[in-house]
């Protein structure tokens, strides 16, 4: 009686630490979602920081020449400040 | 003296408000002192389709041949985190269009903008030429917990006053809007220079115009069938339009009965529940408390001139327009005792303390009653708003920057160099850089700008 009394409590105490666990997890996932989307949609620009401007074609098709001539000094001048 | 003004107050959400009213009607008279050839105004291409609107708003004074589009690449808003690189190629290259149009002057309508619109103004540090911004009030300042309720809000508004203060001269639009910024800031307050405000032409007209037909079918449309007092604004908590409706309710019912209070005010379905509420709470009848909602200018001058007394219970003003227009319509005026509004009252018996509410109630009622205060109260009206014109502040902004136009620089700076602007456009040190398509439209907005400030200034 004594052993099964000890048994069921140690059960009672694992699952409550589980439970425990379990809200604790969900908490920092819902934290993580929420928070991080935005962090993310704020910060992404770093992943993408050194990636070399590169426009499709038909952008650049749309273009006078002298605008043309323009969007290159920028392209190399922004290429240079991030190193590539 | 050549002066650019920049109108994007004419274009963004503040056209339809006090600062939109300003900037108009500063600009319409301005463009009466200065000569065609030495005016131009920059309107922003990020409100597109607003550029006749802006010129019917300044009411022909200004031609299309003076207006001077400034493209960049939007949207910009500051409340937009990925608009960061695009806000600050936009400002390099209003700079830079600024300068390469030369002018002695450049006159901001308004600087305190963009934190949720496309709007730009900047000007750097080194110029060739001198800047004066119209101050309208520093109340965000002054009240960070109701306007800025968010860090980003005010670290908005913080960059926004530190380009404010690096104005050659503030134009303050009243005494106690310049007396804020001596208090408050530290601004020389030799360069803060009041130059007032006026009504527009429409008021102006009305005392002369009023028809009696006309004013019976407004009134009717309005629900407004006996007289009442009538109070203008935006609604916002400062505004006191609770302090108004409460006062309103300590009138006798006798009173209550034989007047309505009308508020004119753009109002949303909350706002609108909110004073219903607030009028059943205090036991007003249906009929006695009015909101009229958003009101044309036209109609607008029918009421001023109709109603029986006009009350402006504001906590904070940078002026009070309306106080002005109601008097120009002939209509008794009373206001608070706060910031601006006695200076545009311009009677102390006829102010009152906005947190008195019982105060304020007895003064509508010695108001309302025909006697000798009220006859004092119409006199001083049809005198006191003879003191304000727009012709008047024009030229109060135009000696101040002719005065610019003596002053020596302080700085030789020397003229704007493409190669410049470039390195310091690809120089953006913070997130969300430029993509390929962002550069592509930088190019096509350079070379526009280019074209606008090719325009030599005796063409026109």
């Amino acid at each position: 009686m004594l052993l099964w009394l000890a048994r069921t409590l140690l059960a009672v105490t694992r699952l409550a630490r589980a439970d425990r666990a379990l809200r604790k997890l969900g908490g920092i996932i819902r934290y993580t979602y929420r928070h991080g989307r935005k962090w993310l949609r704020t910060r992404r620009a770093w992943l993408g920081r050194w990636i070399k401007p590169e426009p499709s074609q038909g952008v650049l098709d749309d273009l006078t020449t002298e605008e043309r001539a323009l969007f290159d000094r920028l392209v190399a001048a922004r290429n240079d400040y991030l190193g590539q | 003296m050549r002066l650019v003004v920049d109108l994007q107050g004419l274009q963004n959400g503040s056209r339809d408000r006090g600062i939109g009213r300003y900037v108009a009607n500063i600009v319409r008279e301005i463009a009466r002192l200065i000569p065609p050839a030495d005016l131009r105004v920059i309107v922003s291409d990020l409100f597109p389709g607003t550029v006749e609107d802006v010129l019917a708003r300044c009411g022909g004074a200004v031609s299309r041949e003076q207006v001077v589009m400034f493209h960049s690449v939007g949207p910009t808003a500051e409340m937009e985190p990925e608009s960061g690189w695009r806000r600050y190629a936009s400002q390099l290259l209003y700079e830079d269009l600024v300068a390469r149009l030369e002018p002695d002057v450049l006159l901001i309508g308004t600087l305190m903008e963009g934190a949720t619109d496309n709007s730009i103004a900047s000007f750097p540090t080194a110029r060739s030429y001198r800047v004066a911004t119209i101050l309208y009030d520093l109340i965000p300042l002054l009240d960070p917990k109701t306007h800025l309720r968010t860090p980003r809000m005010r670290q908005w508004y913080e960059k926004r006053l530190a380009q404010l203060l690096a104005s050659d001269d503030l134009l303050a639009i009243s005494g106690a809007a310049r007396d804020e910024a001596v208090a408050h800031t530290s601004y020389d307050c030799d360069k803060i220079h009041t130059i007032h405000a006026a009504a527009s032409d429409v008021f102006e007209r009305a005392a002369l115009e009023r028809d009696a037909e006309e004013t019976e079918a407004v009134l009717a449309y309005f629900g407004i069938d006996r007289d009442f007092i009538m109070f203008v604004s935006a609604f916002d908590a400062r505004k006191n339009f609770n302090g108004l409706v409460r006062a309103y309710a300590l009138l006798s019912p006798e009173r209550r009965s034989s007047t309505q209070l009308v508020l004119v005010c753009k109002l949303g379905d909350r706002q609108r529940e909110e004073l219903g509420k607030l009028a059943a709470s205090l036991g007003l009848a249906d009929d006695e408390l009015v909101l009229t909602g958003f009101v044309l200018d036209e109609d607008l001058r029918v009421l001023y001139g109709a109603c029986s007394l006009f009350v402006f219970p504001s906590f904070h003003e940078g002026f009070g327009l309306p106080i002005l227009e109601a008097m120009w319509c002939g209509a008794p005026a009373i206001g608070s005792c706060r910031s601006s509004v006695p200076e545009v009252v311009g009677l102390p018996e006829a102010l009152f303390e906005p947190d008195d509410l019982h105060g304020m109630a007895a003064m509508i009622e010695q108001a309302l009653i025909p006697g000798p205060f009220r006859d004092r109260l119409l006199a001083h009206a049809a005198e006191h708003c003879r003191n304000f014109s727009w012709e008047r502040t024009a030229r109060a902004a135009v000696e101040v920057m002719r005065e610019h136009d003596r002053k020596a620089l302080a700085v030789e700076v020397s003229p704007p160099l493409v190669d410049d602007l470039i390195t310091k456009l690809a120089a953006w040190p913070g997130v969300a850089g430029p993509s390929g398509e962002d550069l592509a439209r930088l190019a096509r907005a350079l070379t526009a700008n280019g074209a606008e400030a090719a325009r030599p200034w005796k063409s026109l």
